[in-house]
């Protein structure tokens, strides 16, 4: 253990106290109550995302009206997460699975919860699930299931983390944006300038 | 006089941005952006005046017991494959970042935006040691290009008028272009710089990002960023060093969600701000992309001696930048007048805490203690109350003027009689309004051309406030 680290506490006891522990709740305590859709999807759009809610099964088809209706390429780039959602409806869509990168103008990527207080869309880091496919491209087009909206931000940490903490939690609400020149709201400073919601249900 | 960087003293400074048409113009901005959106954050969320509660009960209990958070901390955080550095000072954490990056080879490190990265000098030190430094927040980008340091802690370049950032872009994108980049409005400036820096994020072979805060409970960093930025810094990397001082820790992840409900409302007048993230530990080994190494280097630099003292309560701020876009001082004279890194009211309450009395004695005085900043803070620190403290630690040194301290000495002595001081007032009073002629206003007056060199003083009513209260009973 280094010295600065045995100065460092050492000066806080000083001043602090050994005292008792205090045992903090832990969040995992906290319940992982549902929340209102509409409540979510309406929050969603306040932060600039835009919102489709579809059947699960109807994903690849929305995919595609999206990029034809911004005139985008037919081509994504689609989380592993995503790969068994039937791509094969859409032939003239052209799809890859793994990680973005520079030449990716549009990906695919799953959001495992929806925060219904904040309009928030949760990601979680894994081998299926890759951080970069979330922030590269210039379009994001997130998938969420309807029945994985939480209620609050509470809620949404105590799921996102019950096993163990996964290596990145990120709560996505809505497209990149800078107000560095002159305070105007820009979007689309590093992330997506546009970020589009596909809301599923079963 | 710290740490190689000269700290300009705010009598002189204030005086130069009084003067700077392009900052003025810049600040003017200030009342229709961040004041009136943070008006319409908080008038949105009825909850508000709970969730600062909340968010203050939050850091209050982390502070009680700061130590055995940040053993929790480290603890937590070892066991998910992260290491954390402990550092004393400035020097310390410098060379715990050198150390790391040179001993990986690293040539270039992109960055995130962090105050706490200024507080030590790194850039400058890291290139000494050639290492390229490359600022990816846009803001942080464009004050890099222009050589300057920040001038507000969330927004580093809102000095900087557009003409101003065309200029800069001009002189540092169009070398390497046949055709130079299309630059009339804002959107165009962040296009130009998103397509610039795309390609730095991945020639970088570190990436470095402050903290807003470190939950003790599951060992992990969060940043809260709007650009994106921040996450491409400690995703695409193969090493991530965060870099955060040591009462940014909270217990829980509950804690933490207790500071977002007041970060972005307060800050930028955001529900949310559009990425929150949590980082723990380095890529998993099911993972396919993330950094292969995770360090934390949590820096003192004065932070724990100032607990158990009057100004201990600065510890509780989340840096969301609020009492400087309240400020009324701020928004004349903007952040490079406070002379070191922490610009407006909490750099006026914190920086004599970090470089000493002596060094920052004016910054606390900078300020008509009109209390708008305490009015603001989500945190409810008592800035006002902080600087009075400052202000008598000062005369307590005898580092103000002569001419101030006998000032103070007189007037302590008239106070503490209570009929002389009555007397004496009554009668200044009853002199100042007999000499003041028709205009009922002095253009000039002995004592007070601090004030009448600027602008008229208005003849007293001829009564004390105490003579008139007397009268009426
Ligand atoms: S002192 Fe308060 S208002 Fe100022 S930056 Fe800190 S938390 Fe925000």
């Amino acid at each position: 253990m280094s010295a600065a680290r045995e100065r460092i506490l050492g000066r806080l006891r000083d001043r602090l106290g050994e005292g008792s522990q205090e045992s903090p709740h832990p969040s995992a305590a906290a319940s992982a109550r549902a929340g209102d859709v509409g409540v979510f999807c309406r929050r969603l759009e306040a932060a600039g995302a835009t919102v489709e809610r579809i059947p699960e099964d109807a994903v690849p088809q929305a995919v595609a009206q999206y990029l034809t209706q911004r005139n985008l390429a037919a081509r994504v780039r689609v989380s592993p997460a995503l790969a068994k959602l039937g791509w094969d409806a859409e032939p003239l869509l052209e799809t890859a699975f793994g990680i973005a990168d520079l030449d990716d103008a549009a990906a695919v990527v799953p959001a495992n919860l929806g925060v219904a207080e904040t309009g928030s869309l949760v990601h979680v880091s894994a081998g299926d699930n890759p951080t970069t496919n979330h922030f590269l491209p210039d379009h994001a087009i997130a998938v969420v299931a309807e029945d994985a909206v939480c209620a609050d931000l509470e809620a949404a940490f105590s799921a996102a983390s019950v096993s163990a903490m996964p290596r990145t939690v990120c709560l996505i609400t809505g497209p990149s944006r800078t107000g560095d020149i002159e305070q105007r709201i820009e979007l689309g400073a590093h992330g997506p300038r546009s970020l589009h919601v596909l809301v599923t249900r079963k | 006089m710290f740490d190689g960087r000269e700290i300009v003293q705010f009598p002189e400074a204030s005086v130069r941005a009084l003067g700077d048409e392009n900052l003025q113009a810049a600040l003017r901005l200030l009342g229709e952006g961040f004041q009136a959106r943070r008006t319409d954050a908080v008038e949105r969320f009825s909850e508000f005046e709970d969730a600062r509660d909340a968010a203050v009960d939050a850091k209050t209990r982390t502070l009680r017991r700061l130590h055995q958070h940040l053993e929790n901390f480290e603890a937590r955080c070892q066991e998910q494959g992260g290491v954390v550095h402990w550092a004393e000072t400035p020097a310390d954490a410098r060379q715990i970042v050198l150390e790391l990056l040179t001993s990986r080879g690293v040539r270039v490190l992109s960055k995130g935006k962090t105050m706490v990265a200024e507080e030590i000098g790194l850039n400058g030190f890291l290139e000494k040691h050639d290492i390229e430094v490359v600022e990816t927040d846009l803001g942080e980008y464009i004050i890099q290009l222009a050589e300057e340091v920040p001038s507000h802690i969330i927004a580093p370049a809102i000095h900087k008028t557009m003409p101003q950032v065309v200029e800069l872009f001009r002189q540092h994108h169009d070398q390497h272009k046949a055709e130079p980049f299309p630059r009339h409005t804002p959107a165009d400036l962040v296009a130009e710089a998103r397509a610039v820096l795309r390609r730095r994020f991945l020639e970088a072979d570190a990436g470095l990002t402050g903290a807003n805060f470190l939950v003790a409970e599951t060992g992990s960093s969060v940043i809260v960023t709007n650009e994106g930025n921040g996450d491409l810094t400690q995703t695409l990397p193969r090493l991530h060093i965060v870099l955060a001082t040591i009462e940014k820790v909270v217990p829980t992840l509950a804690d933490g969600a207790a500071i977002l409900r007041v970060l972005a409302r307060s800050a930028t007048g955001q529900d949310m701000s559009a990425y929150t993230t949590i980082s723990t530990g380095p890529r998993r080994s099911t993972d396919i992309d993330g950094p292969s190494e995770y360090h934390v280097v949590l820096l003192d630099n004065g932070r724990s001696s100032l607990l158990g003292t009057p100004a201990e309560e600065v510890l509780r701020c989340i840096r969301c930048g609020a009492c400087m876009n309240h400020c009324p001082v701020y928004g004349a004279v903007g952040g490079h007048a406070y002379g070191w890194v922490y610009p407006g009211p909490i750099g006026a309450a914190l920086t004599p805490a970090l470089l000493g009395v002596e060094a920052a004695r004016h910054l606390p005085n900078a300020s008509s203690l009109c209390g708008r900043c305490e009015e603001v803070c989500p945190m409810r620190i008592p800035l006002p109350k902080i600087f009075r403290y400052w202000r008598a630690k000062e005369h307590e040194a005898r580092l103000n003027t002569v001419r101030a301290r006998l000032a103070l000495a007189l007037w302590g002595w008239l106070a503490a009689h209570p009929r002389l001081y009555r007397l004496g007032t009554g009668a200044a009073m009853w002199i100042l309004s007999r000499l003041a002629g028709r205009s009922r206003r002095y253009r000039n007056l002995v004592l007070a051309n601090g004030w009448t060199r600027s602008r008229d003083f208005p003849a007293p009513a001829g009564r004390t406030f105490l003579n008139s209260w007397n009268r009426r009973s």
